[in-house]
């Protein structure tokens, strides 16, 4: 199998213009990096930020959190237009004079640009102050129609509308960073993210 | 004011639009309706492939359906109004939701057929996906007739990345034999019965959706080959593989 095709999209920089040179090696158009399969390994070969050559496993680097062997983080920041509401607040919901339930009563729609790092998730809106979400302080994680919805530690709910992406490669994404984290933190595996994160 | 059980003005007012409405997008065939207890609790779960399912549901089974519906479908103050009123209650799907699980026992005390999907959101590719553990453990604390129901079609009529949906398929609702879990009173009991649960409710699902069966298709039985009993002497061209029987013994 072609490396391009399984490295659609460069991993480092998020570029979706992959280039294939060989089946073994492929570069990226847009940050110029060359990656190169090596097949009895496993892994793959990369330059790394400070122009070391790194070697990291395939599920790593296309979830984000490649150690390399010299100790660097490999960690490219996706980053994609995204609407969010943040809701802190709940209300209850009442019929006949009973209460059926309680629903989260969503701020203003914030219009800006989300970035998933390593370790958190920061989103700039186009006016305002930057807002930011721990990994390690989500208490769950689901997708909801076209978004990606996290709990953050405190309470209520942060809904991230995704535009242009796949709000289900996001909410991989997204899973795949908060599982790393809480695994570098000592926390253990997560065997469920909803209705809030279960560890082993 | 109304039983519970019984459907309200409003309900009665959108069966038939509910009904009008997925009938222009998707022929709709129900088996198995008789499974439905003509009368007393039952919980009725579904495995979730469209945003059609639960008209589809709603608009047809005999009885008032009393849904599960995720909070944020309350966000409008439209839906906030209506929802209600078609007998839909609430949960966070965020966080371990109390007031539902009591919403749920309080409607199933009363007798009503409450649906609670127990994948937890709708399929990206069709397939049931894991069925939620507290779901599971309702069912075991309910102590009720659990109905399950197998919906085939609706994906490809409406799939969840879709913005539009497309006309022209069938769906296949079938509604299986109610099957009787606990009640499980004691916490301890409960989670010794999950795994078997579990395992009940996914195969009756897998079942009914069909997904089984897709699955059988799609990768048959194997079936051992007969090892030839000699190998051919040097010059002779061992049958192609795929090549019938009497291409080889022609040869």
């Amino acid at each position: 199998m072609p490396l391009v095709d399984l490295i659609y999209r460069c991993p480092l920089c998020g570029a979706d213009a992959m280039r294939e040179e060989n089946d073994r090696v492929a570069g990226c158009r847009a940050c110029a990096r060359v990656y190169e399969h090596i097949p009895e390994r496993g892994r793959i070969r990369v330059e790394g930020h400070d122009g070391s050559v790194l070697e990291v496993d395939v599920e790593d680097l296309v979830a984000g959190t490649a150690r390399a062997d010299v100790g660097e983080v490999v960690a490219p920041v996706v980053a994609v237009d995204a609407v969010v509401r943040v809701a802190r607040d709940e209300e209850s919901v009442t019929y006949r004079r009973t209460l059926i339930g309680f629903v989260e009563s969503r701020g203003p729609a914030l219009s800006g640009r989300l970035s998933l790092h390593h370790d958190r998730i920061d989103f700039k809106p186009d006016a305002g102050p930057a807002l930011t979400w721990p990994l390690l302080g989500v208490r769950a994680l689901q997708t909801a129609s076209a978004s990606v919805q996290i709990s953050p530690l405190g309470g209520g709910v942060v809904t991230f509308r995704i535009l242009g992406d796949s709000p289900r490669r996001w909410e991989e994404l997204v899973r795949s960073r908060i599982r790393n984290a809480w695994r570098a933190a000592g926390r253990g595996e997560i065997v469920e993210f909803q209705p809030r994160i279960r560890t082993r | 004011m109304a039983h519970p059980t019984e459907p309200t003005v409003w309900y009665r007012i959108s069966q038939p639009l509910a009904r009008w409405w997925v009938g222009a997008l998707v022929r709709a065939r129900f088996e198995g309706l008789e499974n439905l207890p003509a009368s007393g609790p039952c919980l009725l779960l579904p495995n979730h492939q469209s945003v059609l399912d639960p008209l589809l549901l709603q608009g047809t089974l005999p009885r008032p359906v009393d849904s599960m519906t995720k909070s944020t479908q309350f966000s409008s103050r439209f839906f906030r109004w209506l929802l209600p009123r078609v007998h839909a209650f609430p949960v966070r799907r965020y966080r371990i939701d109390a007031q539902s699980v009591r919403v749920v026992l309080r409607r199933l005390e009363q007798g009503c057929v409450v649906c609670v999907y127990p994948e937890g959101e709708r399929s990206w590719d069709g397939c049931l996906q894991p069925l939620r553990r507290g779901t599971l453990r309702l069912i075991l604390r309910a102590g009720v007739p659990v109905v399950p129901v197998g919906i085939d079609g609706t994906y490809r009529t409406w799939p969840r990345w879709a913005r539009r949906p497309r006309r022209g398929f069938t769906a296949h609702v079938r509604l299986g034999t109610p099957i009787h879990f606990g009640p499980y009173r004691d916490r301890q009991e409960r989670e010794a019965a999950l795994p078997e649960a579990e395992r009940v409710l996914r195969n009756a699902l897998l079942e009914l959706s069909g997904e089984a069966a897709r699955v059988r298709v799609a990768s048959p039985p194997i079936v051992p080959v007969a090892q030839p009993e000699s190998v051919p002497a040097p010059g002779v061209r061992a049958p192609r593989p795929g090549a019938s029987r009497s291409d080889a013994e022609e040869r």
